[in-house]
Protein backbone atom coordinates (compact mmCIF):
# COMPACT_ATOMS: atom_id res chain seq x y z
CA UNK A 1 0.00 0.00 0.00
CA UNK A 2 3.49 2.54 0.85
CA UNK A 3 4.50 1.36 -1.85
CA UNK A 4 1.81 2.14 -4.70
CA UNK A 5 1.01 5.34 -2.49
CA UNK A 6 5.09 6.61 -3.18
CA UNK A 7 4.53 5.33 -7.21
CA UNK A 8 2.01 7.57 -7.28
CA UNK A 9 3.80 10.73 -5.94
CA UNK A 10 6.60 9.55 -7.74
CA UNK A 11 4.57 9.61 -11.06
CA UNK A 12 3.03 13.09 -10.16
CA UNK A 13 7.07 14.50 -10.33
CA UNK A 14 7.70 12.46 -13.55
CA UNK A 15 4.70 14.42 -15.02
CA UNK A 16 5.16 17.45 -14.02
CA UNK A 17 8.89 17.42 -15.03
CA UNK A 18 7.70 16.06 -18.41
CA UNK A 19 5.14 18.88 -18.88
CA UNK A 20 7.85 21.91 -17.91
CA UNK A 21 11.58 20.18 -18.79
CA UNK A 22 11.29 21.51 -22.72
CA UNK A 23 9.97 25.09 -21.49
CA UNK A 24 12.63 25.13 -19.16
CA UNK A 25 15.47 23.97 -21.71
CA UNK A 26 13.85 26.98 -24.18
CA UNK A 27 14.27 29.09 -20.81
CA UNK A 28 17.96 28.46 -20.30
CA UNK A 29 18.61 29.27 -23.84
CA UNK A 30 17.15 32.48 -23.81
CA UNK A 31 19.68 33.92 -21.51
CA UNK A 32 22.81 32.32 -23.35
CA UNK A 33 23.71 29.70 -25.77
CA UNK A 34 24.70 26.26 -24.35
CA UNK A 35 26.28 23.17 -25.45
CA UNK A 36 24.46 19.44 -24.51
CA UNK A 37 26.86 18.87 -21.53
CA UNK A 38 26.41 22.35 -20.10
CA UNK A 39 22.56 21.59 -20.82
CA UNK A 40 22.84 18.51 -19.14
CA UNK A 41 24.36 19.41 -16.21
CA UNK A 42 22.26 22.18 -15.53
CA UNK A 43 18.90 20.40 -15.92
CA UNK A 44 20.51 17.17 -13.86
CA UNK A 45 21.67 19.32 -11.62
CA UNK A 46 18.05 20.83 -10.80
CA UNK A 47 16.27 17.34 -10.59
CA UNK A 48 14.35 18.28 -14.15
CA UNK A 49 16.07 15.31 -15.98
CA UNK A 50 18.07 12.11 -14.87
CA UNK A 51 20.75 12.14 -17.56
CA UNK A 52 21.98 13.59 -20.76
CA UNK A 53 20.30 10.84 -22.33
CA UNK A 54 16.98 12.37 -21.93
CA UNK A 55 18.16 16.00 -22.89
CA UNK A 56 19.16 14.76 -26.98
CA UNK A 57 15.83 13.31 -28.31
CA UNK A 58 14.41 16.77 -26.47
CA UNK A 59 16.63 18.87 -28.20
CA UNK A 60 16.26 17.02 -31.43
CA UNK A 61 12.37 17.63 -30.62
CA UNK A 62 12.59 21.25 -30.20
CA UNK A 63 15.09 21.70 -33.25
CA UNK A 64 12.39 19.65 -35.64
CA UNK A 65 9.66 22.41 -34.23
CA UNK A 66 12.13 25.11 -35.04
CA UNK A 67 12.08 26.33 -31.64
CA UNK A 68 16.23 26.03 -31.02
CA UNK A 69 18.51 26.13 -33.39
CA UNK A 70 22.57 24.47 -32.93
CA UNK A 71 25.70 25.81 -34.26
CA UNK A 72 29.30 24.67 -33.83
CA UNK A 73 31.90 26.85 -32.29
CA UNK A 74 35.21 26.61 -31.02
CA UNK A 75 35.99 27.17 -27.66
CA UNK A 76 39.37 28.98 -26.36
CA UNK A 77 40.57 26.40 -24.22
CA UNK A 78 38.52 22.51 -25.53
CA UNK A 79 37.29 21.27 -28.81
CA UNK A 80 34.83 22.56 -31.54
CA UNK A 81 31.51 22.69 -29.92
CA UNK A 82 27.57 22.14 -30.58
CA UNK A 83 26.12 25.24 -29.04
CA UNK A 84 22.11 25.30 -29.16
CA UNK A 85 20.57 28.80 -29.08
CA UNK A 86 16.58 30.05 -29.19
CA UNK A 87 15.01 30.54 -32.57
CA UNK A 88 12.51 33.88 -32.44
CA UNK A 89 9.91 31.43 -32.92
CA UNK A 90 11.25 29.79 -29.84
CA UNK A 91 11.11 33.11 -28.08
CA UNK A 92 7.38 33.32 -28.60
CA UNK A 93 6.45 29.71 -27.67
CA UNK A 94 8.49 30.89 -24.25
CA UNK A 95 7.05 34.10 -24.06
CA UNK A 96 3.54 32.47 -24.38
CA UNK A 97 4.49 29.76 -21.57
CA UNK A 98 5.39 32.65 -19.26
CA UNK A 99 2.31 33.71 -19.84
CA UNK A 100 0.40 31.43 -19.08
CA UNK A 101 2.56 29.87 -16.24
CA UNK A 102 2.42 32.65 -13.34
CA UNK A 103 -1.65 32.59 -13.68
CA UNK A 104 -1.85 28.36 -13.68
CA UNK A 105 0.62 27.90 -10.97
CA UNK A 106 -1.56 30.78 -8.74
CA UNK A 107 -4.35 28.75 -9.67
CA UNK A 108 -2.89 25.07 -8.74
CA UNK A 109 -1.51 26.60 -5.59
CA UNK A 110 -5.09 28.18 -4.62
CA UNK A 111 -6.65 24.68 -5.31
CA UNK A 112 -4.04 22.75 -3.44
CA UNK A 113 -2.08 24.61 -1.08
CA UNK A 114 -2.45 23.96 2.83
CA UNK A 115 -2.44 27.67 3.13
CA UNK A 116 -5.83 28.23 0.80
CA UNK A 117 -8.06 30.10 2.40
CA UNK A 118 -10.80 29.53 -0.59
CA UNK B 1 46.23 12.07 -22.82
CA UNK B 2 47.88 8.94 -22.29
CA UNK B 3 47.47 5.96 -24.04
CA UNK B 4 45.53 4.12 -20.93
CA UNK B 5 43.33 7.41 -20.43
CA UNK B 6 42.62 7.06 -24.69
CA UNK B 7 41.62 3.71 -24.26
CA UNK B 8 39.30 4.45 -21.48
CA UNK B 9 37.77 7.70 -23.24
CA UNK B 10 37.64 4.94 -25.92
CA UNK B 11 35.54 2.24 -24.07
CA UNK B 12 33.35 4.30 -22.63
CA UNK B 13 32.54 6.40 -25.99
CA UNK B 14 32.19 2.29 -27.15
CA UNK B 15 29.96 1.06 -24.83
CA UNK B 16 27.64 4.00 -25.06
CA UNK B 17 27.60 3.71 -28.76
CA UNK B 18 26.19 0.53 -28.59
CA UNK B 19 24.29 0.22 -25.62
CA UNK B 20 22.71 3.40 -28.10
CA UNK B 21 21.80 0.56 -30.46
CA UNK B 22 18.28 0.88 -31.85
CA UNK B 23 17.93 5.02 -30.72
CA UNK B 24 17.45 7.32 -33.41
CA UNK B 25 20.49 7.62 -35.10
CA UNK B 26 20.41 11.20 -35.00
CA UNK B 27 19.80 11.33 -31.57
CA UNK B 28 22.29 8.31 -30.88
CA UNK B 29 24.75 10.87 -32.69
CA UNK B 30 24.53 13.84 -30.84
CA UNK B 31 24.46 11.83 -27.54
CA UNK B 32 27.94 10.25 -28.07
CA UNK B 33 29.22 13.58 -29.95
CA UNK B 34 28.37 15.84 -27.16
CA UNK B 35 29.81 13.18 -24.86
CA UNK B 36 32.95 13.22 -27.15
CA UNK B 37 32.90 16.82 -27.02
CA UNK B 38 33.26 16.90 -23.11
CA UNK B 39 35.66 14.61 -22.66
CA UNK B 40 38.22 15.71 -26.02
CA UNK B 41 39.01 19.21 -23.81
CA UNK B 42 39.82 17.71 -20.54
CA UNK B 43 43.58 16.20 -19.74
CA UNK B 44 44.37 12.57 -18.78
CA UNK B 45 43.39 12.66 -15.39
CA UNK B 46 39.88 14.94 -15.64
CA UNK B 47 38.98 12.70 -18.13
CA UNK B 48 39.16 9.63 -15.89
CA UNK B 49 37.34 11.45 -13.29
CA UNK B 50 34.84 12.81 -15.74
CA UNK B 51 33.98 9.29 -17.08
CA UNK B 52 33.97 7.77 -13.27
CA UNK B 53 31.45 10.89 -12.51
CA UNK B 54 29.34 9.93 -15.34
CA UNK B 55 26.52 7.84 -15.76
CA UNK B 56 26.46 4.33 -17.10
CA UNK B 57 26.09 3.94 -20.89
CA UNK B 58 22.73 1.61 -20.76
CA UNK B 59 21.22 4.25 -18.11
CA UNK B 60 21.60 6.63 -20.30
CA UNK B 61 20.76 4.52 -23.10
CA UNK B 62 17.77 3.79 -21.42
CA UNK B 63 16.71 7.25 -20.59
CA UNK B 64 16.77 7.78 -24.72
CA UNK B 65 14.77 5.76 -25.34
CA UNK B 66 12.19 6.62 -22.75
CA UNK B 67 12.19 9.78 -24.00
CA UNK B 68 11.88 9.02 -27.98
CA UNK B 69 8.59 7.87 -29.21
CA UNK B 70 8.24 4.26 -30.24
CA UNK B 71 8.93 3.04 -33.36
CA UNK B 72 6.20 2.66 -35.75
CA UNK B 73 5.50 -1.05 -35.87
CA UNK B 74 5.61 -2.08 -39.35
CA UNK B 75 2.19 -2.78 -40.40
CA UNK B 76 1.06 -6.22 -40.17
CA UNK B 77 1.25 -8.33 -43.86
CA UNK B 78 -2.34 -7.96 -45.47
CA UNK B 79 -3.35 -11.81 -45.28
CA UNK B 80 -4.87 -12.95 -48.60
CA UNK B 81 -8.72 -11.66 -47.45
CA UNK B 82 -11.01 -13.69 -49.02
CA UNK B 83 -13.45 -12.36 -51.26
CA UNK B 84 -16.88 -11.31 -50.01
CA UNK B 85 -19.38 -13.64 -51.73
CA UNK B 86 -16.80 -14.01 -55.02
CA UNK B 87 -19.63 -17.30 -56.13
CA UNK B 88 -22.41 -15.49 -55.69
CA UNK B 89 -21.27 -12.70 -57.95
CA UNK B 90 -20.52 -14.95 -60.33
CA UNK B 91 -23.53 -16.84 -60.56
CA UNK B 92 -25.28 -13.51 -60.54
CA UNK B 93 -23.60 -12.60 -64.05
CA UNK B 94 -23.75 -15.77 -65.17
CA UNK B 95 -27.41 -16.15 -64.98
CA UNK B 96 -27.79 -12.07 -66.55
CA UNK B 97 -26.01 -13.62 -69.18
CA UNK B 98 -27.49 -16.77 -69.95
CA UNK B 99 -30.79 -16.22 -67.94
CA UNK B 100 -33.08 -15.44 -71.00
CA UNK B 101 -32.20 -17.78 -73.27
CA UNK B 102 -33.06 -20.92 -70.30
CA UNK B 103 -35.86 -19.07 -69.05
CA UNK B 104 -37.27 -16.12 -70.92
CA UNK B 105 -38.50 -12.73 -69.08
CA UNK B 106 -37.98 -14.04 -65.08
CA UNK B 107 -33.88 -15.63 -65.90
CA UNK B 108 -32.70 -12.18 -66.83
CA UNK B 109 -34.81 -10.71 -63.78
CA UNK B 110 -33.38 -13.33 -60.98
CA UNK B 111 -29.86 -12.26 -62.52
CA UNK B 112 -30.23 -8.16 -62.39
CA UNK B 113 -31.88 -8.83 -58.52
CA UNK B 114 -28.75 -11.19 -57.95
CA UNK B 115 -26.33 -8.73 -59.04
CA UNK B 116 -28.15 -6.03 -57.32
CA UNK B 117 -27.69 -8.12 -54.21
CA UNK B 118 -24.05 -9.25 -55.20
CA UNK B 119 -20.85 -7.67 -53.56
CA UNK B 120 -18.90 -7.18 -56.87
CA UNK B 121 -20.55 -4.02 -57.86
CA UNK B 122 -20.92 -0.56 -56.38
CA UNK B 123 -24.46 0.81 -56.22
CA UNK B 124 -23.99 3.08 -59.54
CA UNK B 125 -23.47 0.19 -61.21
CA UNK B 126 -26.47 -1.55 -60.49
CA UNK B 127 -28.34 1.26 -61.19
CA UNK B 128 -26.88 1.51 -64.52
CA UNK B 129 -27.54 -2.51 -64.71
CA UNK B 130 -31.01 -2.27 -64.28
CA UNK B 131 -31.64 1.14 -66.11
CA UNK B 132 -29.47 0.38 -69.43
CA UNK B 133 -32.09 -2.84 -70.63
CA UNK B 134 -34.83 -0.51 -69.37
CA UNK B 135 -34.03 2.91 -71.48
CA UNK B 136 -33.06 0.23 -74.40
CA UNK B 137 -36.43 -1.16 -74.88
CA UNK B 138 -37.51 2.59 -74.19
CA UNK B 139 -35.29 4.05 -76.55
CA UNK B 140 -36.56 1.04 -79.51
CA UNK B 141 -40.28 1.40 -78.90
CA UNK B 142 -40.08 4.97 -79.51
CA UNK B 143 -38.13 4.45 -82.91
CA UNK B 144 -40.93 2.29 -83.76
CA UNK B 145 -43.38 3.98 -82.60
CA UNK B 146 -42.20 6.81 -84.98
CA UNK B 147 -41.10 4.91 -87.41
CA UNK B 148 -44.65 3.48 -88.22
CA UNK B 149 -46.31 6.58 -87.54
CA UNK B 150 -43.93 7.67 -90.42
CA UNK B 151 -44.84 4.42 -92.44
CA UNK B 152 -48.57 4.75 -91.74
CA UNK B 153 -48.56 8.22 -93.58
CA UNK B 154 -47.27 6.57 -96.62
CA UNK B 155 -48.25 2.83 -96.50
CA UNK B 156 -51.20 2.90 -98.82
CA UNK B 157 -48.82 3.88 -102.06
CA UNK B 158 -45.45 1.93 -100.76
CA UNK B 159 -43.87 0.49 -97.88
CA UNK B 160 -41.29 2.64 -96.00
CA UNK B 161 -37.91 1.76 -97.85
CA UNK B 162 -35.95 2.09 -94.32
CA UNK B 163 -38.07 -0.65 -92.63
CA UNK B 164 -37.82 -2.92 -94.90
CA UNK B 165 -39.19 -5.29 -92.55
CA UNK B 166 -42.54 -3.50 -91.63
CA UNK B 167 -43.76 -2.13 -88.37
CA UNK B 168 -45.40 -5.38 -86.92
CA UNK B 169 -41.70 -7.65 -87.24
CA UNK B 170 -40.04 -4.29 -85.72
CA UNK B 171 -42.18 -4.61 -82.79
CA UNK B 172 -40.45 -8.33 -82.17
CA UNK B 173 -37.30 -6.32 -81.47
CA UNK B 174 -38.12 -5.30 -78.02
CA UNK B 175 -38.14 -8.99 -77.37
CA UNK B 176 -35.20 -9.70 -78.61
CA UNK B 177 -33.33 -7.17 -76.57
CA UNK B 178 -33.26 -9.49 -73.13
CA UNK B 179 -30.99 -11.56 -75.51
CA UNK B 180 -29.04 -9.17 -76.97
CA UNK B 181 -28.26 -6.32 -74.21
CA UNK B 182 -28.31 -8.20 -70.70
CA UNK B 183 -25.98 -10.54 -72.15
CA UNK B 184 -23.38 -8.00 -73.36
CA UNK B 185 -24.29 -5.91 -70.12
CA UNK B 186 -23.42 -9.32 -68.26
CA UNK B 187 -20.22 -9.72 -69.69
CA UNK B 188 -19.31 -5.96 -69.71
CA UNK B 189 -20.32 -6.31 -65.54
CA UNK B 190 -18.12 -9.16 -65.19
CA UNK B 191 -15.31 -7.98 -66.65
CA UNK B 192 -15.31 -4.90 -64.61
CA UNK B 193 -15.59 -7.00 -61.27
CA UNK B 194 -13.09 -9.45 -62.81
CA UNK B 195 -10.39 -6.33 -63.09
CA UNK B 196 -11.15 -5.77 -59.25
CA UNK B 197 -10.94 -8.77 -58.24
CA UNK B 198 -14.69 -9.10 -57.50
CA UNK B 199 -14.71 -6.48 -55.12
CA UNK B 200 -16.79 -3.11 -55.69
CA UNK B 201 -13.65 -1.47 -54.57
CA UNK B 202 -10.63 -2.79 -55.50
CA UNK B 203 -8.14 -3.01 -52.64
CA UNK B 204 -5.69 -0.18 -51.93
Amino acid sequence: MARNVLCMVVDVGTQLRKGVVEFCVLGLLSREAMYGWQLSERLVSSGLIASIGTLYPMLARLRSQGLVTAYDEASASGPVRKYYRLTAQGEVQLESFRLQWTPFAATVHQLVGKDSSS
Amino acid sequence: MTEQTSNTVKTYLARLDAALAGVDPDVRFEIVSGIREELAGLDDQAAAARIADMDDPALIAAEARAELPPAPTPPAPVAAEPVPGRTFSIVAVVVLIVGAFILPLLGPLVGLVWVSMAKAWTRFEKLVAWLVPLATIFVVAAVLAITSMTGQETASETTNPLIPWGFPFGWHLTVLIPYVVLPIEGVVLAVRANKRGWRAQPLP
